[in-house]
């Protein structure tokens, strides 16, 4: 009885460990950035959802929750994974109705415009984050039938741990500690920056004839939202089309039509909409966040407008999107600071972010510069010890010296948050060390005025700037 | 079904679980009926195979039990000799022998003869074969009576741990223990403790080290024209391990399965790299086919028991038998040839040896002494692997060739070598392996015992902590899933 007992024992604490060791080499993005948009429903409180976007890229790229929420009070998510083909946004919008009742699902139908995944990468995305149900089976069954690399691994793919016991060679700090965007954040991904994209011309509507595999999956959809007293919107958002692309974009607005589906054609509402293909493209077929902000009001306007949906600002119940709300800010101003002009700019930036950290770093000779003048936006920094430099924190909207130009002065050293430190030293001749953030080696090296910015609310470094004296 | 295959999780604890449960008569039923499942995985043809092999021999025991001439007896056991060597052939030698054939008719410009087949060798069809003929030349010598119960033989033939890649068994030991599990509870707790730690160990020996070198060994003997001395040499060195860490992880998960249900299996590998002789290395690799064949060929052509020429020339064509027994290629036989020469040499300069080293008063028991032994052991070894590997004698002079002649010693600086399917990480974890794999041999060295049976020694909680690392290392570091193109068992080919 003992010694069944020891083996009982043992195989409970095998179990338990071999638990840990999934949840650190387990998938976890559903971006390519270690967010995961099932993770973030998954900490979404029951019931909550008004809207939910369902689709690949072009919808995490292209529609900000957060658009939604501080301008129309919707609570709106995107349900969102790279490449999603056809079968894994029938069974995510499946696993999403388990626990939400949204109002409004809108389904980007670029999926028709392919058949299986593009890279093994989205099968991973796409088919590890679906939380293990009754549905798992189906949903390999269904990418079997169209992917040889998952028909002939069926068991792997099952098993998960045969996938992704490789992953231990690009362990990072978030697979040992979660992101905490993923309690809060809502599927977006934030993205600023610009290209000129290619011009989209969809020409004139040219629907492919009916397509059985194709006509099946809309009608399941629609199965699928009538069942749960949903209603189903389906769209295209704005991406460059190759060969039938458009035609089967096109198809789907004619089972729309024939259907009684509202649908929205976002590469023919480029003008409505004002999209410019030089500032609110991330590329030919990814919107960035300016373009994400036309495309999200255009859909909050029409929800609140045609669909009365409510005003949920301020309900405490609706606290996550508060959050992301704030998520969103920090980032969008963590951006702004990383590509500031000019001195002034960046100091107008912080003052306006007391969550974030910032050092200063004045070691150098600025007779013939005037930063005094934008510094003195940051409250804290008289001229006089402007003129005696040093190094100067920036916490909780005010400025404090933590390190004077004295190379006796013992090195000031902060835990920032559980994973930074911040260590600064005068070392008089600009050698390494005199600023380092965790391992990071950030320091004054030829006496310009620097500035480091970490936000502990991210958890992330921000940025460093230098201005140089002459 | 691999060991290392998800199918085999799953079946192996099924059977294990209902083993322990049923009563005992059911109980060899049960493990004949899994047995017979498990080899039916790989192709549910060839089961005819395996039971023709065992009919045969069952009968062709109580046949010569019951006849009373010698020549009867004599020509029974030629002719079950006869049916399962020429099962043997047909199915491994028919082409080899069909294209020496075709060589030959090309020299005198006569027409080549088509294959009439195209046969798949039926795995672990070498070691069965062998298990049974060993069986029968066992009843024909009066070592062993027959056995009577055809079911108790046919698990003995087919008992799936050790079916498709030996331990080859004598049924002195096995059979035995087969007609025991029907009669009484053969598991115990030590059993199951030590016989999983073993399997464990062997799945790290597969997986985390043979299947890992296994990515440079292979990108080396692919491609021999793109590599130098050092490459060559490497994965020469990286194949002495790989087939070691394959062959006798296979036979400790072998040996473990089987010591969990409570049978107690033949050890087949006892630390062969620390030999310090040809010779001692075949007492400590693959011993149950060494064994076998000191005991049905050395010693049937008359051993050593017939002066030294005789002795040379029985050792001689008992390791060209042996390499033609590894593969059905030239390079195999030659392999063979290498080892038996390697012996005869090794006798022949025996006197010469001793002499030169009490001339040179070299203290002959030292530790450095033992370790040159060792190394130039494990170089002649080493260097005879290179024909196992090549799989043929073109290739395997070719490289031998680069290795002696292509000269680069930078490359073990300029860090191109971790470009050959081992980066700097994978390299690490190897050498871990590598030494953790020392480690253990040396223990077997020093204690005599496995892995298994030394951790039965220890407390739990050091017991326990081996058996989570030695989990989380092979489910973590092993070489398999979807992104690895998993190398079957090498000597499943054989």
């Amino acid at each position: 009885m003992k010694k069944a007992l020891r083996i009982t024992i043992f195989l409970l604490i095998t179990v338990l460990w071999l638990g840990k060791v999934y949840d650190v080499l387990r998938w976890k993005d559903t971006h390519g950035d270690y967010l995961s948009s099932v993770s973030e429903l998954a900490e979404t409180p029951k019931d909550s959802i008004d809207v939910v976007f369902v689709g690949s890229s072009h919808v995490y790229a292209g529609i900000y929750p957060s658009y939604l929420w501080t301008n129309y009070g919707i609570a709106a998510f995107d349900l969102a994974i790279s490449g999603m083909d056809r079968d894994s946004a029938y069974y995510y919008l499946k696993h999403m109705f388990k626990t939400q009742s949204p109002k409004v699902a809108v389904v980007d139908v670029f999926p028709l415009t392919y058949e299986k995944h593009a890279v093994p990468g989205n099968i991973y995305r796409n088919y590890l984050s679906l939380p293990y149900s009754v549905d798992t089976l189906p949903a390999l069954e269904s990418y079997a039938a169209k992917d040889p690399t998952v028909s002939e691994n069926m068991l792997d793919y099952l098993a998960r741990w045969p996938i992704i016991h490789t992953r231990y060679r690009e362990l990072q700090r978030r697979d040992f500690v979660n992101d905490e965007a993923n309690l809060y954040a809502r599927g977006e991904y934030l993205n600023w920056e610009s290209n000129k994209a290619e011009t989209i011309d969809p020409g004139e509507p040219d629907p492919l004839l009916k397509n059985e595999d194709q006509e099946k999956w809309l009608k399941e959809l629609k199965a699928l939202c009538d069942a749960n007293d949903c209603r189903l919107i389906l769209m295209a958002l704005p991406f460059l089309p190759y060969d039938d692309d458009q035609r089967y974009i096109d198809y789907a607005g004619t089972f729309a039509q024939e259907n009684g589906i509202d649908f929205y054609d976002f590469n023919r509402k480029i003008k409505e909409l004002d999209l410019n293909y030089e500032s609110d493209f991330y590329d030919d077929s990814h919107l960035n966040a300016y373009g994400a902000k036309k495309v999200s009001l255009f859909f909050g306007k029409e929800f609140s407008e045609r669909f009365g949906m409510s005003d949920h600002r301020g309900d405490a119940a609706y606290a996550l999107w508060e959050q992301d709300l704030r998520y969103y800010e920090h980032r969008r101003d963590g951006d702004s600071l990383a590509i500031a002009e000019d001195l002034p700019a960046v100091t107008e930036l912080l003052s306006r972010m007391p969550e974030v950290t910032a050092v200063i770093s004045l070691e150098g000779s600025y007779e013939n510069a005037d930063f005094y003048e934008s510094l003195r936006l940051l409250p804290g920094m008289t001229e006089e010890d402007y003129r005696a430099g040093g190094k100067w924190l920036w916490e909780n909207g005010s400025l404090s010296r933590i390190m004077a130009n004295d190379p006796a002065a013992p090195a000031y050293v902060k835990d920032l948050d559980p994973y930074a430190t911040l260590r600064v030293q005068y070392t008089a001749d600009f050698t390494p060390g005199n600023i380092r953030l965790g391992s990071g080696e950030l320091s004054n090296k030829s006496g310009e005025l620097r500035i480091i910015v970490y936000d502990s609310f991210l958890h992330n470094f921000l940025t460093v700037r230098e201005f140089s004296a002459d | 079904m691999l060991f290392n295959s998800i199918p085999f999780l799953i079946f192996f604890p099924i059977v294990i679980l209902l083993y322990f449960l049923l009563p005992g008569r059911l109980r060899r039923f049960w493990l004949l009926g899994a047995s017979y499942f498990f080899y039916m995985s790989w192709n549910p043809k060839y089961v005819v195979l395996i039971l023709f092999s065992t009919v045969a021999t069952y009968t062709a025991g109580l046949l010569i039990d019951s006849a009373k001439e010698k020549r009867k007896k004599k020509l029974i056991l030629a002719c079950v000799i006869v049916m399962n060597l020429g099962l043997l052939f047909f199915f491994k030698y028919f082409d080899f022998a069909l294209g020496n054939v075709n060589r030959i008719l090309s020299l005198l410009h006569l027409q080549a003869v088509n294959s009439p087949f195209s046969l798949l060798l039926p795995v672990g069809i070498s070691f069965y074969t062998f298990q049974s003929l060993g069986y029968a030349i066992d009843v024909y010598r009066g070592s062993i009576q027959p056995e009577k119960d055809f079911f108790d033989y046919a698990l003995f033939v087919s008992f799936f741990p050790q079916l498709v890649a030996g331990p080859i068994e004598r049924s002195g030991n096995l059979l035995k223990q087969v007609k025991e599990c029907s009669e009484k509870r053969l598991w115990s707790y030590e059993g199951i403790v030590s016989g999983f730690g073993l399997m464990l160990w062997g799945y790290f020996m597969k997986m985390c080290i043979a299947d890992r070198v296994s990515l440079f060994v292979d990108s080396v003997f692919g491609d021999v024209y793109a590599f130098g001395t050092v490459e060559t040499a490497l994965a020469a060195a990286g194949f002495s391990l790989q087939i070691y860490a394959d062959f006798a992880g296979y036979s400790a998960i072998a040996i473990g399965a089987a010591r969990m249900m409570g049978f107690s299996l033949m050890e087949n590998f006892n630390a062969p790299y620390f030999a310090e002789s040809i010779g001692e290395f075949w007492r400590r690799w693959h011993i149950s086919l060494s064994t076998w064949f000191r005991d049905y060929v050395y010693i049937p052509l008359g051993g050593n028991r017939k002066g030294t020429f005789r002795r040379y020339l029985n050792l001689m064509i008992t390791f060209l038998v042996s390499g033609l027994w590894h593969g059905a290629s030239w390079s195999f036989v030659f392999w063979g040839g290498l080892h038996g020469f390697y012996q005869i040499i090794g006798g022949l300069l025996k006197p010469l040896r001793e002499k030169a080293l009490k001339q040179l008063n070299v203290n002959q028991d030292t530790f450095s002494f033992h370790l040159g032994r060792k190394l130039i052991t494990c170089l002649l070894a080493g260097f005879a692997w290179i024909f196992f590997r090549a799989h043929s004698m073109s290739l395997a002079l070719t490289y031998i060739r680069r290795m002696f002649t292509h000269f680069n010693p930078w490359v073990l600086f300029d860090g191109s070598l971790y470009n050959w399917g081992l980066d700097r990480r994978e390299a690490g974890i190897l050498v871990f392996g590598v030494l953790l794999l020392f480690v253990i041999s040396l223990l077997r060295e020093r204690k005599g015992c496995d892995i298994g049976s030394y951790l039965l020694t220890q407390n739990l909680w050091f017991r326990w902590a081996v058996f989570l690392f030695l989990i989380t290392a092979v489910l973590v570091w092993g070489e398999y899933g979807v992104d690895f193109d998993s190398a079957q068992f090498i000597y499943f080919d054989f």
